[in-house]
């Protein structure tokens, strides 16, 4: 027999004090009050045979002894007596729960979820009551729920809750972690329990030795065929086609014959037909065309029993292009540069011709805008009256100087771009100098910062047989056209995935300091750089979007990562539940008999000594309390023996 | 000890009261009345009957209209008009004040709502406080608006003196040499015993109703163990171990008490009511007083 929540020395020292005081109240509560009493002469005739000896004399020891009785009993229960011996028995066992994907998977009997749910609900009843569980649930990562409890009903509560997740199983993770968790807070440590189906990601897991490792198993033979991942990228030469590229895997034992249909906005897209031998994966092309912001729908046919991977949705964004209106005599020198993208909507106007429909570029061509402009502009070889005053014309200037620090001159320091001539600028105030000639500036940008518009002004015509032949001209056309409006050359990726470490190749060395990963809440995503390899992790199913300098990459991590692997337990594991027989409780609490004990002998002893002092005390109350008339009134009809009225 | 606490009797008691007359059962040699009907015809005001006029009677009781009908002399007859006295014996000994004074306050109210009821029923009353010995007597008598002063005189009262019922009745019978009504509103706690000074006055010819009145502490006292016990009138000193058992005597003993008051009472034709303080006095009137046929 030994105490849970006291020791001896606590006990007996609370006794000891409680004891104390119950018996100073007794002997106070007995000690010789004085009162003053209308008349002696019932007194005396109540008085008994002896006479008052002592004060303070203890009477009616059985009641004292009773009471002392029922506190050590009460604080013997509180302290958690258990019967039996304390030859540390109770283990500490660690439950690693699958709530991986795959165990959603229906089964004849149930969703495999269920069927380990029941396990661990087994296993938790052929334990001794002393030992303790602690509840993980593993996917992806290792989720702890619970501490090491002997709480039963907390456990099996905590279980009925676990959930299938979204992503694959790690074992290896989990098993460390309750390797560690058994190492640094078990009492005793127990076994490590594994719940689940064995389905891992990646290789197989090299776990070592684990001592005392029981598999409580879920047969998972069952046939399935998924979406595996969907990417659409932007065709580069066609502004509203976008290919999109389906992975489907076979994680069946048997071939299979699938049909892979799409659908772009309600509407069928293409059906591609996948024959898959067992354990294969194929890869189907869909061509979507569409500028507006449409839902591509996919679905696998015929369906299988983990029905989560076989249906896909993605929301495809509107594809807009940039329209640009050239003012110019010679349309043909500039048509190259404004057809040479798929994003452009290029109109040629001759100068003074009026403005027809809106336009997000003005490109005025040695001429002045036909009327107030309200986009953002090019000036080339600008004539009096433009925003930028000319200064002089020179002939067979260099450029020698490039503003490194505007985006326009960005990637361009040549020292040799050659101009057969070149009108010097004037930069007024609010104009920045991107290059200059050793005569002065000939090409200035700016940027009005209440209406964003974005003005750069050329004194030189890149189009010129003298610069067009230069390396530096076609890139200087490309950063005007990125800086004016960057978001149209954007590139722009969608992956459709599952949960967990995602590694994405950037395809060229990107800056850290310009590639962002978001969550769908605008929320920053801890990511690593590698060269071209960005990794980061997303535990939840969601939207993550990469940022980089040209590209926007959004992967949509809502597809079931299914583990490919299944797991060989090694051969000293335990498997099924253990037998409750070879494990008998060591000890027995004891606080409900105790305390059931201490109340029949408070029950005693209210009934051998208390009901007089209680109905006196009543007496008294009935003085003061609320209760007065109705008790008075009781009283009054109570009291048969006494003469009424004659 | 004044009753400044709270009104004396509420106004709507009062109007109660109206409605109820002090009854007494006993017939008094020499005298008539009480709301018992009489045959006597007499001076009053309720008519009677008529008699033959005889030589000698009062002119003004001649019936005139039958003296123009018949022509002869016819003489009304009416009822004679109740006139017997009534003493309120109002204990004021210390013992009345034990428990916060609540028997004092009790006795002190009852008394005022039968003085009330017999001014409403112009009855005379006299009130006679007493302890060792009896005070003098305060007579109220002449209608309900007479009722102010009784208020005044109860509520100066101050409970005092040991209770000697033995010297009281002594003093009783030598002053209050007619018979009628005695209430008696007391706890009768006499240490030498208040029965045999009543049977005297019962012997004497009073009709005699008792009413005790006691605290719950009097009869069922709520202390245990070891008691010092103080009699509140003669400060005598007991000490005793109050347990169950003697808790049982101890109201054994009081209810034999009750008893025997009541015992005294009947065998001489009177009664006796026994009230608890915890019974309001308006319950206590229209309950167990009602009940007794102290009223009616």
């Amino acid at each position: 027999m030994y105490l849970v929540n006291l020791s001896l020395g606590e006990l007996l020292a609370l006794f000891g004090a409680t004891a104390a005081l119950i018996t100073a109240l007794y002997l106070l509560d007995r000690t010789r009050r004085r009162q003053l009493v209308a008349t002696l002469r019932f007194w005396n005739q109540a008085r008994q045979e002896t006479r008052i000896r002592r004060r303070r004399k203890i009477r009616e020891p059985l009641s004292l002894a009773l009471q002392l009785l029922a506190l050590a009993l009460l604080l013997v229960a509180a302290a958690q007596v258990r019967w039996g011996s304390r030859d540390d028995r109770a283990e500490d066992h660690l439950l690693i729960l699958d709530c991986s994907a795959w165990m959603a998977a229906r089964a004849p009997s149930g969703t495999l979820m269920e069927q380990a749910q029941q396990l661990a609900f087994r296993y938790l009843g052929a334990l001794p009551a002393e030992d303790r569980v602690m509840l993980v649930r593993a996917e992806a990562l290792a989720t702890p729920i619970t501490a090491f409890e002997t709480d039963r009903e907390l456990l099996r509560r905590a279980i009925a809750e676990s959930r299938p997740g979204a992503g694959a199983l790690h074992l290896e993770q989990a098993i460390d972690f309750a390797r560690r968790v058994q190492r640094l807070h078990a009492r005793r440590p127990g076994e490590i329990v594994y719940a689940g189906c064995r389905r891992t990601a990646g290789e197989a897991p090299d776990l070592g030795a684990v001592a005392r490792l029981r598999l409580l198993l879920v047969d998972d033979r069952i046939e399935n065929a998924g979406i595996r991942k969907i990417g659409l990228r932007h065709s580069p030469t066609e502004a509203d086609l976008w290919d999109m590229y389906v992975s489907v895997r076979n994680y069946g034992a048997r071939s299979r014959r699938l049909e892979l249909r799409a659908r772009l906005a309600g509407a069928p897209a293409g059906t591609r037909i996948l024959n898959l031998d067992a354990g294969a994966e194929a890869e189907a092309i869909f061509p979507l065309r569409t500028r507006a912001a449409a839902a591509v729908e996919l679905d696998l046919e015929p369906g299988d029993a983990f029905p989560a991977d076989d249906r896909a949705r993605i929301e495809l964004p509107a594809q807009r292009s940039l329209r640009v209106v050239v003012y110019s005599e010679r349309p043909e020198r500039l048509r190259a540069a404004f057809e040479s993208s798929p994003f452009l909507e290029a109109y040629y106007r001759k100068p003074g011709q009026a403005l027809d429909g809106a336009a997000d570029f003005l490109v005025l061509d040695r001429c002045l805008a036909p009327g107030p402009v309200e986009a953002h502009t090019l000036w080339i070889e600008p004539p009096a009256g433009s925003p930028v005053p000319v200064r002089r014309q020179v002939a067979g200037a260099v450029v020698r100087a490039w503003n490194g620090n505007h985006p326009i001159a960005a990637g361009l320091n040549t020292q040799e771009f050659e101009l057969r001539s070149a009108r010097i600028l004037e930069a007024p105030e609010g104009f920045d100098v991107v290059a200059s000639v050793d005569a002065g500036p000939v090409i200035v940008a700016s940027r009005d910062p209440q209406s964003l518009r974005k003005t750069v002004v050329l004194g030189f015509d890149p189009m010129d047989a003298s610069a067009r032949y230069q390396l530096a001209a076609p890139l200087l056309a490309a950063n005007i056209l990125r800086w004016i409006e960057s978001g149209v050359f954007r590139r722009w990726e969608l992956n459709v995935g599952s949960v967990g470490a995602v590694e994405v190749a950037l395809g060229e060395r990107a800056d850290p300091a310009s590639v962002k990963v978001l969550s769908e809440a605008g929320a920053v995503l801890p990511a690593t750089l590698h060269g071209d390899r960005l990794r980061f992790f997303s535990g939840a199913p969601g939207i993550v979007r990469v940022l980089g300098a040209d590209r926007e990459l959004v992967y949509s991590l809502n597809l079931p990562e299914v583990g490919v692997r299944r797991w060989d337990p090694p051969a000293s594991a335990l498997t099924g539940l253990p037998d409750p027989r070879i494990q008998p409780a060591a000890s027995r609490d004891l606080w409900a008999p105790l305390a059931v004990l201490a109340a029949l002998v408070l029950a005693v002893e209210w009934l051998r000594f208390g009901r007089t002092a209680s109905r006196a005390a009543s007496s008294a109350r009935a003085r003061t309390g609320p209760l007065r008339w109705w008790q008075r009134r009781v009283r009054s009809l109570s009291a048969p023996s006494l003469p009424r009225a004659s | 000890m004044a009753l400044a606490q709270k009104p004396f009797i509420e106004r709507g008691f009062l109007e109660k009261l109206e409605r109820l007359a002090i009854r007494w059962q006993k017939s008094f040699p020499g005298l008539v009345g009480g709301h018992n009907p009489s045959r006597q015809a007499g001076p009053g005001l309720e008519f009677l009957d008529h008699r033959h006029f005889h030589y000698g009677d009062d002119l003004r009781a001649v019936n005139w209209r039958a003296y123009l009908r018949f022509e002869k002399l016819f003489m009304k007859m009416f009822h004679v008009e109740p006139r017997i006295p009534v003493r309120l014996l109002l204990d004021v000994s210390r013992s009345m004040a034990t428990g916060g004074g609540t028997k004092f306050d009790y006795a002190r109210r009852l008394a005022a709502a039968l003085c009330y009821v017999g001014l409403v029923r112009l009855d005379a009353i006299s009130v006679l406080p007493f302890s060792d010995r009896l005070s003098d007597p305060f007579h109220c008598w002449g209608g309900r608006h007479r009722f102010g002063p009784v208020v005044d005189y109860l509520s100066a009262l101050e409970p005092q003196g040991r209770t000697d019922y033995l010297a009281v009745v002594r003093q009783f019978s030598t002053r209050f040499l007619q018979r009628g009504l005695l209430i008696v509103i007391s706890d009768f706690f006499d240490d030498l015993g208040s029965e045999r000074p009543l049977q005297y006055l019962a012997d004497f010819g009073h009709e005699l109703f008792l009413v005790q009145i006691w605290d719950e502490e009097d009869r069922e006292p709520a202390a245990g163990g070891e008691l010092e016990l103080v009699d509140a009138e003669t400060g005598a000193v007991e000490l005793i171990d109050f347990d169950g058992e003697a808790r049982r005597r101890y109201a054994e003993a009081f209810d034999e008490y009750a008893r025997e008051l009541q015992r005294v009472a009947l065998a001489s034709g009177g009664r006796y009511v026994g009230l608890s303080t915890s019974l309001p006095v308006e319950e206590a009137i229209f309950g167990p007083l009602y009940q007794a046929r102290a009223l009616q």
